[in-house]
């Protein structure tokens, strides 16, 4: 049952316990809808997680940051996403830009469900730079949150 | 995305092109429990101890530094001190062979060098320790990664004298023995003041009595990633602005070496000891604490001005990384060693950068007078005279002071000298000629400094 249904029943049933038959049925359906309604604005997702209302989904992803620089070609994109589909690294976050006239790709990827290791896959990157004239870096996201933030 | 591609691209060029790493993982381990009344079983005991704890620190390691793209270019163990664990007077051929089951033991599991062949003689010397300073210069002839590092003074003890003049004639000695490989065995001895319970540096890193059992302390280096920093500041940038972008730089160097020591303790299962923030300077170009003393402004290492740039650089470095760890130690603050620093080497080379500088900057770094060749006729009496100088800065700023010297034999003042690795290459720097011997042999403590009554 969904976080919603559920406070809608309680309310329903405190409701019901104190007034009871003194309100009308479509009254009383009325006010929960709109107590549900109003909860749903002032409680933000976040929050509900820290109140342990729902679980966090990301809590069991882990993160890792591919970086790829190198002279720009065709096909880049491809090689390299079609690597981490392979083994099963999903892809959370894309950012491609030209700095400094070098082609940079950074990829924010989950390898919580990788059918490989992290060095595995820097090995098979490692191919892909090789062949495509690149530098491929996978580290894990925790250096960049060490380094960066206090 | 959490990141910003600035702050990737960043982390990404300290590691791959300012020489950013882990200078070393160096796991403590206490041998009181390995003590024997045998010698060899004593030794024996070590080489389990040391397997049990220590056989994957070199396959975690690299895993871990895989992990987030960062080097860790050495993997050490430091041991007790070994005069207190080898007990009562040995012969020197049992000392030798205990010093070579241990080396051998470092050889097998694949450590760049073990530390800990080491006495503490900082208020006397007993008879057995007698012996074992004794046997340092065969010990170190003999085996290749196993360091020394004997301790001749505290701030709250004094200096002994008469183990200064002692370690002179040590040091002298090792050289002799290994003038066929140009003194290396000096490479491997220090003399200190104020000796660290917890540096994971070699060739002085030892764990100390007051150590548990097994920890793993880290050290960190960096003077690339601070050049570049530093190189990038206008020339009217002021010491404020100087300050400040060292100390954040050295925040961030910090934070990498914690996150990776941390996590290669877990993995071996051992508790983080402490993280010694200090900037190691490498052979390799750019990697060098001479170049950021000039990039702030010097047109030489050495000149006038390098010891305030020294002590500014130094301050900053601390108290960057004093921001980043709770667990602090070693000996954190920025190293000067000649021979490895390939722009210090030049200048002492060109005779910018003398040996009375070198000094005068060691009273406002961590550390001291530190991989210096000096000519091979140097007396015993006019090293421990320069022992004497450099551990006396020491003992009176209450810090720790160290001297690791190579009286080349057969050298003289512009001959060089090629020790390879992060060892580098030296040229014979001249040191002062008028005798000090009637100084050094007056025997007897120099007492400790009222610094020391603090109680």
């Amino acid at each position: 049952m969904d976080i919603r249904n559920r406070i809608e029943k309680t309310v329903k049933q405190v409701i019901d316990d104190e007034l009871g038959s003194s309100l009308h049925p479509d009254k009383l359906t009325s006010i929960t809808a709109s107590i549900s309604e109003k909860l749903a604005q002032t409680v933000k997702a976040d929050e509900l997680v820290l109140l342990g209302i729902v679980n966090d989904k990301k809590e069991n992803k882990e993160l890792a940051v591919v970086s790829v620089i190198g002279q720009d070609s065709v096909g880049i994109v491809a090689e390299v996403t079609r690597v981490l589909a392979e083994n099963n690294a999903n892809i959370e976050g894309m950012n491609q830009a030209i700095v400094t006239g070098y082609f940079a790709l950074i990829l924010t990827i989950d390898i919580s469900g990788m059918n490989v290791s992290i060095d595995r896959l820097q090995e098979l990157m490692n191919e892909v730079a090789g062949k495509k004239n690149l530098r491929i870096y996978i580290q894990h996201e925790n250096i960049f949150r060490s380094m960066n933030r206090i | 995305m959490n990141f910003e591609v600035s702050e990737i691209l960043e982390t990404i060029k300290m590691n791959s092109l300012e020489n950013l790493d882990v200078r070393t993982v160096t796991l403590g381990l206490s041998l009181f429990d390995c003590i024997s009344d045998s010698i060899d079983t004593t030794a024996k005991n070590i080489r389990e101890k040391i397997l049990t704890h220590g056989s994957r620190i070199v396959d975690i390691s690299d895993r871990v530094a895989g992990r987030y793209g960062v080097k860790i270019v050495n993997k050490r163990i430091s041991l007790t001190p070994l005069s207190l664990v080898f007990g009562k007077e040995r012969t020197l051929e049992e000392y030798i062979n205990a010093a070579k089951i241990i080396d051998d033991t470092g050889m097998g599991i694949g450590v760049d060098f073990i530390g800990g062949y080491s006495a503490l003689v900082h208020k006397g010397i007993t008879k057995s320790e007698s012996a074992f300073i004794d046997s340092i210069p065969y010990v170190l002839s003999t085996t290749g990664r196993l360091c020394s590092s004997v301790n001749v003074a505290t701030t709250k003890s004094g200096i002994n004298m008469d183990a200064v003049l002692r370690m002179g004639g040590i040091v002298k000695k090792t050289a002799e023995l290994t003038a066929d490989r140009q003194a290396i065995g000096c490479a491997k001895l220090v003399v200190f003041a104020n000796i660290p319970e917890d540096n994971p540096f070699m060739a002085g890193s030892l764990n100390g009595p007051g150590e548990g059992d097994c920890t793993l302390n880290v050290g960190v280096s960096g003077p690339g990633v601070v050049f570049r920093a530093v190189k990038e500041l206008p020339d009217n940038a002021d010491f404020e602005i100087i300050s400040e972008t060292i100390k954040k730089t050295a925040f961030k160097i910090t934070r990498m070496g914690e996150l990776v020591g941390r996590e290669v303790s877990k993995e071996l299962g051992v508790s983080f000891g402490i993280l010694d923030l200090s900037l190691a300077p490498t052979p390799a170009i750019g990697d060098s604490v001479a170049d950021i003393l000039e990039a702030m402004g010097l047109e030489v290492c050495g000149t006038h001005g390098t010891t305030a740039a020294l002590a500014l650089l130094n301050d900053a470095v601390k108290k960057g990384g004093a921001f980043a760890s709770s667990f602090v130690g070693g000996l954190s603050g920025a190293f000067i060693p000649v021979s490895e620093d390939a722009t210090m080497e030049r200048r002492a080379a060109e005779g910018h950068l003398t040996f009375d500088k070198l000094e005068a900057m060691t009273s406002v770094c961590s550390v001291g007078l530190d991989m210096i060749a000096i000519p091979g006729d140097t007396t015993e009496e006019t090293i421990a005279a320069i022992l004497a100088d450099e551990i006396s800065i020491g003992v009176i700023n209450s810090k720790t002071t160290a001297v690791r010297l190579l009286p080349v034999p057969g050298a003289v003042p512009g001959d060089v000298i090629t020790l390879g690795g992060l060892l580098g290459k030296a040229r014979i720097i001249p040191v002062h000629k008028k005798s000090a011997e009637i100084f050094v042999r007056r025997g007897g403590r120099i007492p400790a400094p009222i610094q020391s009554l603090k109680n």
